[in-house]
């Protein structure tokens, strides 16, 4: 663990689980920071720092990116595959976290070269134990390519 | 003897000549044998000099000198006589007046001979008659070799003639048809070895031509006797037909009969000469091809099956059956007369072409499918096989209609893509469902987790939020499970169609939307509207989707308007629902129909609208799409029914 400052990427549709990564994450005390974008084009707006995220100073590129799959105009797929064709993020990690546990959809995200494909629990305990691990993991242990 | 002693000796007194040989029998017999003897000859000499002068020869000159000489000679005869008779008989008296007379012939003529010898000797012919007898002996002599000659020759001609004669019988007897020859009196003079061998019958089976007509024409015998008959009068050679003939062994043959006459036979009768040709198996084959012809005629007739041959040098078929024209509509003067590549489809020549080339390649027979061009304009599908006909540019080719299997083909393949469609759209229901249900879920147990810590911690207001997730998770999962029967219920469930009118109906939806439809919204809905046929309840929900989605999406626009048309263009109605809310991004024009698809996550709703609205319309045979200009340009809904007629 460094004491460098955290940042992630939420990308969910879904107001409710957003509240939910966010207030595990709180928890636990593992991220300084959690930017949240309710579809696949402000994902897509925030990580090419386009439009309202053109500020590099305030919109940083976040250590890790929390993809959800099924999502408004632009699909998380799609968004994966963009962050991959692009020179400047193909390093960047992303995990799928989506409620979809079809294989297809697992298949297809490695495929795009998801770093991880994570299903929420329905259990609260399970979700809860899932965003410790989750964030120990990429924040805590996980070593960047660029640091 | 004793007689002949005693007589003459009595009768005259003289003794018998014999005496003086002492009645010595060979001395006497000697003398008696030669005096006759010479006596005779001297007769003969005499009578042939008479006879030769008086008969043959009465120009000769001095023919009284051949009769003294003859008379002379016979008196030498006498004297000769008597000189034997006197060894017996002692009639010397007799014998010497006898001598005495020829004594006075004889020196008659030698004294008549004496003046007459210089006028014989003066003669002008005799040298001249032995000249002329030499040249005769010589010209004879040359005549006689002319003749040995000749005889030769003849000789010679005649072993020829007997050579050639034996070389045309060995060609007759050996040829390979059978040949008879036959006699005027019926006789068969010759049969050869073909005739012996078709026939069965050797020369000795049929001696004669009733024999032979008998035993092969049997009860047709003498029909056949009377064309026989009138062969021997023939001049020249004849055709004569064709017969039944039945061999030795029984069988049936047909022979074809020529004649001709061969002069005469050494014994005078007329002969002819007959020959056969075997026709049986000529004609056997004939009539199999016959047979075979007449039912590949009636084949090709009957045949539902185009049968054709095509020339693929010179691009045309040669011929065709009647198919053509029940298949086609095509004459077959129509079928024949037109390039065959002109016929077929523009985008079927190149591999029709392709696999003629393979016939000409040497590759025996080949398939293909191919449309043709019909009378009415129209093209049918056509599937051929095609082989090569050998050393010729000509193909044999067959070909049945197949449209209707290539109907059904297609039919097949709609509906395997319609039943595919159905799957991916089951598949994808089902993924979404699972999806967008478990979301709720989700939130509900994690909200239920983190209420029991905010409570335990007494933390009033984290508490209130919880049970506000909670209760907006438990109301979007009503919703969703609503919307999702209600979609399910479309075309599963459907009610009987009935007329509706369009206005009427979209007065009711606008009626139903009172609550949510703000005042300065302005309806724009042309006033004659068709009268629909439809399943009311679903094009009711379906208005319904429609005008609430302009009116969610229309933003903060100052003069809302919502635009409701029908625009008839040939058979289709389109009907449009325009407004000039937010709009659309071309890129999710598509998009948006899919279920549980929402552009904005700020605005509620389940994403089910448009996708229920879409189902409705295929249910109605229609077809539902968008246009928007873009974001803040408004959006047109545009939609079809399929024309469906009441009793249906």
């Amino acid at each position: 663990m460094n004491g460098e400052a955290m940042n992630i990427l939420l990308v969910e549709d879904n107001m409710a689980h957003a509240e939910l990564v966010k207030r595990s994450f709180e928890e636990h005390s593992l991220a300084n920071k959690i930017q949240h974008v309710r579809d696949g084009e402000e994902a897509l707006n925030y990580l090419f720092q386009r439009e309202k995220y053109a500020d590099a100073e305030s919109y940083p590129l976040p250590h890790v990116v929390l993809l959800d799959l099924r999502l408004p105009r632009v699909d998380g797929l799609e968004v994966l595959k963009q962050i991959r064709m692009s020179e400047k993020t193909k390093k960047l990690p992303v995990v799928v976290l989506t409620t979809s546990a079809a294989e297809t959809d697992a298949a297809r995200a490695y495929e795009f070269h998801a770093n991880s494909y994570l299903v929420k629990p329905l259990d609260f305990d399970q979700f809860s134990s899932l965003m410790k691990d989750l964030g120990f993991y990429w924040l805590a242990w996980n070593h960047f390519p660029w640091s | 003897m004793d007689m002949n002693e005693n007589g003459a000796v009595l009768q005259s007194g003289f003794m018998p000549h014999g005496y003086c040989f002492s009645w010595n029998e060979p001395l006497l017999w000697m003398h008696v044998s030669a005096d006759v003897l010479t006596g005779l000859a001297y007769f003969f000499i005499a009578a042939y000099l008479v006879f030769f002068i008086l008969k043959k020869r009465e120009e000769i000159p001095f023919n009284w000198v051949f009769i003294l000489f003859g008379t002379f000679i016979f008196c030498c005869g006498l004297t000769h006589f008597m000189g034997a008779v006197t060894i017996f008989y002692p009639f010397y008296w007799e014998a010497g007046v006898l001598k005495t007379v020829n004594a006075a012939v004889s020196a008659a003529t030698a004294i008549v001979l004496i003046p007459l010898l210089p006028r014989l000797l003066a003669l002008p012919g005799l040298q001249k008659a032995l000249n002329d007898n030499v040249n005769l002996s010589q010209q004879l002599q040359l005549k006689i070799s002319a003749l040995e000659t000749e005889v030769n020759q003849r000789k010679q001609a005649e072993k020829l003639l007997k050579e050639s004669e034996s070389q045309l019988r060995s060609v007759v007897f050996n040829a390979p048809f059978p040949m008879m020859i036959h006699a005027e009196d019926h006789q068969v003079v010759m049969l050869n070895s073909a005739w012996e061998k078709v026939s069965g019958y050797t020369i000795e089976d049929i001696p004669t031509t009733h024999v032979w007509t008998e035993k092969a024409y049997g009860k047709r015998m003498a029909l056949v006797e009377e064309d026989i008959k009138q062969l021997y009068a023939l001049t020249e050679s004849v055709y004569e037909g064709e017969y039944v003939v039945t061999t030795k062994q029984g069988e049936k043959k047909i022979w074809e009969f020529m004649s001709a006459p061969l002069g005469y036979s050494a014994d005078g009768r007329r002969l002819v000469i007959s020959m056969a040709m075997d026709i049986t198996q000529r004609r056997d084959t004939e009539d199999k091809l016959q047979t075979i012809t007449e039912r590949m005629d009636s084949t090709n007739k009957i045949s539902p099956a185009i049968i054709s041959v095509a020339n693929v040098t010179s691009g045309f078929f040669t011929e065709c059956n009647q198919a053509v024209t029940n298949i086609l509509g095509l004459s077959i003067e129509e079928f024949t007369s037109t390039p065959f590549i002109k016929l077929i489809h523009p985008d079927d020549r190149q591999r029709t072409n392709d696999e003629i080339n393979k016939l000409k390649e040497g590759v025996d027979s080949i398939s293909l499918q191919n449309r043709f061009l019909c009378k009415n304009g129209e093209y049918k599908w056509l599937g051929w096989q095609a082989s090569r006909i050998n050393g010729d540019d000509s193909i044999y080719a067959v070909a049945t209609d197949i449209s209707s299997i290539k109907k059904s083909e297609q039919q097949r393949e709609q509906l395997i893509s319609t039943l595919e469609g159905k799957n991916t759209e089951i598949e994808n229901f089902t993924y979404t469902v699972s999806h967008d249900l478990k979301g709720p879920l989700i939130s509900i147990q994690g909200f239920v987790g983190m209420l029991r810590k905010d409570a335990a911690a007494g933390n009033q207001r984290r508490v209130d939020e919880d049970v506000e997730q909670i209760t907006m998770a438990v109301i979007a999962m009503n919703t969703l499970l609503n919307e999702l029967l209600e979609f399910s219920r479309v075309g599963r469930l459907d009610n009987a169609y009935e007329e509706a009118s369009m206005n009427v109906l979209i007065g009711e939806v606008i009626h139903l939307l009172a609550g949510s439809v703000p005042n300065k919204l302005k309806f724009d809905i042309q006033p004659q509207l068709p009268v629909l046929f439809v399943d009311r309840p679903r094009i009711l929900a379906l208005f319904q989707n429609l005008i609430e989605n302009a009116v969610k999406f229309m933003g903060d626009q100052v003069e809302p308007f919502i635009e409701i048309q029908a625009d008839s263009k040939g058979d289709v109605t389109i009907y449009s629902i325009k407004d000039n809310g937010i709009g659309i991004a071309e890129a999710y024009h598509d998009k948006v129909f899919g279920m549980f698809e929402h552009l904005d996550p700020g605005i509620e709703g389940t994403g089910m609208g448009l996708a229920l609205a879409k189902r409705i319309v295929e249910m109605h045979g229609g077809r539902i799409w968008l246009e928007s200009e873009g974001e803040g340009c408004g959006t047109t809904l545009f939609f079809t029914l399929a024309k469906k007629e009441e009793g249906e």
